[in-house]
């Protein structure tokens, strides 16, 4: 053990893993250790009295610390980092060089990279990055750069973390990835590129990107690696916000049925975005405008092409609707397009609106109103026509009964009134606005009268025999009435009260709608002599003039017991209104 | 013996078809009733009516209007139009046919008796 101070500085001199070399004021070695011997590659005497820039790149005033360049060899280049510590008033200064923090000269040797210049420090706080030099063996890494900047951890606590405390530095959901690329790089003499999460000092993550070759000794096994590990938080965070960004744009358009789209004027090429190649069914490949424009119908064509032009030429606004025949499948699609120039670029920017469904609505809608209309018409003629009806009846009965109670014609006209009625309240519980069951309606009419006449007892037999088929109003309320007629007569003069008997209906329509209506009672029947011509009553008059001038129909009164007639007309009288 | 005056009623309601019949023969009137457009244009050019009483909804192709303006296109016959409110205007848009008078239903028989009896009155005149 040394046991004065000149023996253990001399010792630590020695020691030191650092090349230490003194220098005189004229930059001569003067005196260096063995690390800065075996550095340098030359015995320490042959390198006593050598000025430093016949060792290193070294030119001028040596400054209190930096990089120097050094030739070991013939090939062999480092760069290494330095700092000087002057010693006493001697104008000596002593040079220590980090041996460890030669980078590029490994590099060279590996790669053959040749470096110009030295800023290497510059460059890592310039570009937020840290090297780092990998001892394989031992698992110690050195670190360089702005390391407390960076990590927070100070350069020593950093320098002391290893292989397993920069395991343990990386977020566990990117530590074993980072690991296995590593490992993997190194086995399979590749350069290691990885992008993880790095812990700092205080807990919070950043983004980092790492990135180190491997230095394998002369049997293949891995020595060292040299690498650099940079902060790309600002990037990553910036590119995550683009992706983002993006996925929210193709979702937009996704949902809102939208895309965008760029015209080149110069390339004449389109840019056309996701959204814009799923509306247009455009596949991934490269479009050019006049492909696209073979999309749009061609009645549109002439349209389109006068819009783009003015919006160029006149800087008129485009906002324009039309139709695609979209390529993918052929399918109809409804396009509101606007678009804005660009005259720097020479470029067409525009958006396009799928309002395929929007226009379906929209049609929907005004069909609907245009039904409504016409509803509200016919409800306001078929009101009108009712009214006039019941006006005709009275006045009827005013002319043709003088010698009748008022009671008695209000009865009929109550009858006749709930005949119409029934009609109204059948179309209300149909699906149609048009059409009733012409049969559901005659047998629930026939019943009502009975009711009417509180004859809805067993005395009075029905027997319908009714097909089932539509009819549109304007059938049914003459129908109506006639059965109205019909039922009353029977029920006053045929069955009248006290008497039983049965009133037979058939209904039935042919093929070519020719409906034929058979109304029958086994009751009295007319008097002896009776004239259906030439009778005035209202009752057979309303029938008549119903069959015959509305229906345009053949009436014929039969003979036999009881009263008979059969109705028959074409179903096609009225066209359907609604 | 003075000519009986003949009317043509288009009217497809039998009851008011009916009633407007009856009064109008009450008063002298030969009535002749159609329930639809085609038939009155054929009859009224086969045996030309002095005056039509025409309903504008119709059974029947054809609606009260074409039926007066087919009637009206060989020679000129008055034509009064029984109509709602809003069809007056549409009888209006049609300027071939100027009819005589409108009447809104329900009709009211004293009010078309007197158009009538005017119209033919200022004729004889």
């Amino acid at each position: 053990m040394p046991d004065s101070g000149q023996d253990t500085y001399k010792a630590f001199f020695d020691a030191s893993s650092e090349a230490v070399l003194v220098l005189n004021s004229g930059m001569f070695c003067i005196d260096l250790n063995f690390a800065a011997s075996e550095l340098l590659g030359k015995s320490r005497e042959a390198l006593i009295g050598s000025p430093l820039q016949n060792i290193s790149d070294f030119q001028g005033d040596i400054a209190d610390d930096g990089f120097l360049r050094l030739k070991t060899g013939k090939k062999n280049e480092h760069v290494l980092s330095y700092r000087t510590i002057p010693v006493s008033s001697s104008g000596m200064t002593m040079l220590i060089i980090e041996t460890k923090s030669d980078i590029r000269g490994h590099v060279t040797v590996n790669h053959g990279n040749v470096y110009r210049n030295d800023p290497i420090r510059i460059v890592l706080d310039l570009t937020g990055q840290l090297m780092y030099d990998y001892d394989i063996k031992t698992g110690l890494i050195q670190w360089t750069g702005k390391i407390e900047d960076m990590t927070g951890f100070s350069t020593e606590e950093f320098n002391s973390l290893g292989i397993s405390g920069w395991e343990d530095c990386i977020h566990p959901d990117d530590r074993s990835r980072t690991i296995a690329q590593l490992n993997t790089s190194i086995e399979q003499k590749t350069v290691y590129i990885s992008q993880y999460r790095f812990r700092r000092h205080d807990g919070s993550y950043f983004f980092v990107d790492d990135r180190g070759t491997t230095i394998y000794d002369a049997d293949g096994n891995p020595l060292r690696m040299i690498g650099s590990m940079q902060d790309i938080h600002d990037r990553k965070k910036a590119e995550a916000e683009l992706v983002m960004s993006e996925a929210r744009l193709r979702r937009a358009e996704l949902i809102g049925g939208t895309g965008n789209w760029e015209f080149d004027m110069v390339s004449k090429k389109v840019f056309a975005s996701e959204g814009a190649r799923r509306i247009y069914g455009l596949g991934e490949k490269e479009w050019s405008i006049a492909e696209v424009q073979k999309t749009p119908l061609p009645e549109y064509r002439q349209m389109l092409d006068e819009a783009l032009r003015s919006l160029i030429d006149e800087s008129r606004p485009y906002d324009v609707e039309f139709k695609i025949k979209r390529q993918t499948d052929g399918a109809i699609i409804d396009i509101h397009s606007c678009a804005e120039y660009d005259p720097g670029r020479n470029i067409v920017f525009g958006v396009i609106h799928d309002i395929t469904s929007s226009k379906k609505n929209e049609e929907n809608l005004k069909s609907s109103l245009r039904e409504k209309e016409i509803l509200l018409r016919e409800l306001y003629h078929r009101t009108k026509n009712n009214m006039q009806v019941i006006a005709s009846i009275l006045n009827l009965n005013a002319i043709l009964s003088p010698g009748y109670e008022v009671s008695q014609i209000v009865r009929d006209t109550v009858q006749r009134i709930n005949a119409i009625a029934l009609v109204h309240q059948k179309l209300y519980q149909s699906q149609d606005l048009s059409n009733i069951l012409l049969g559901d309606y005659i047998s629930d009419l026939v019943r009502l009268i009975l009711e009417g006449f509180n004859r809805n007892d067993d005395k009075i037999r029905l027997d319908f025999n009714m097909h089932v088929f539509p009819s549109v109003i304007d059938i049914a309320i003459p129908c109506g009435l006639i059965m109205n007629e019909l039922v009353t007569n029977t029920l006053k003069h045929g069955i009248p009260e006290g008497k039983s008997g049965t009133i037979s209906i058939e209904l039935s329509r042919s093929d070519d709608g020719r409906i034929r209506l058979k109304y029958s009672d086994d009751g009295n029947g007319p008097p002896d002599g009776f004239n259906y011509q030439q009778d005035g009553s209202l009752g057979l008059m309303t029938i008549r003039s119903i069959c015959e001038h509305q229906l345009s129909g053949d009436i014929r009164f039969g003979s036999g017991k009881g009263f008979r007639v059969s109705i028959e007309f074409n179903d096609n009288v009225y066209a359907k209104r609604v | 013996m003075e000519k009986q005056i003949k009317l043509m009623l288009v009217e497809d309601e039998a009851m008011t078809a009916l009633y407007i019949k009856m009064m109008l023969e009450k008063r002298g009137y030969l009535v002749s009733i159609f329930s639809t457009g085609e038939k009155a244009v054929d009859s009224a050019k086969a045996e030309p009516p002095d005056l039509i009483i025409m309903d504008i909804h119709l059974a029947g192709e054809i609606d009260g209007i074409e039926a007066a303006r087919r009637i009206i296109e060989d020679a000129y016959i008055p034509v009064i139009f029984a109509t709602g409110y809003q069809e007056k205007t549409y009888v209006d848009s049609d300027k071939s046919i100027k009819p005589l008078a409108y009447v809104t239903k329900p009709i009211d028989i004293n009010k078309i008796i007197s158009i009538i009896t005017d119209y033919f009155k200022k004729k004889c005149n």
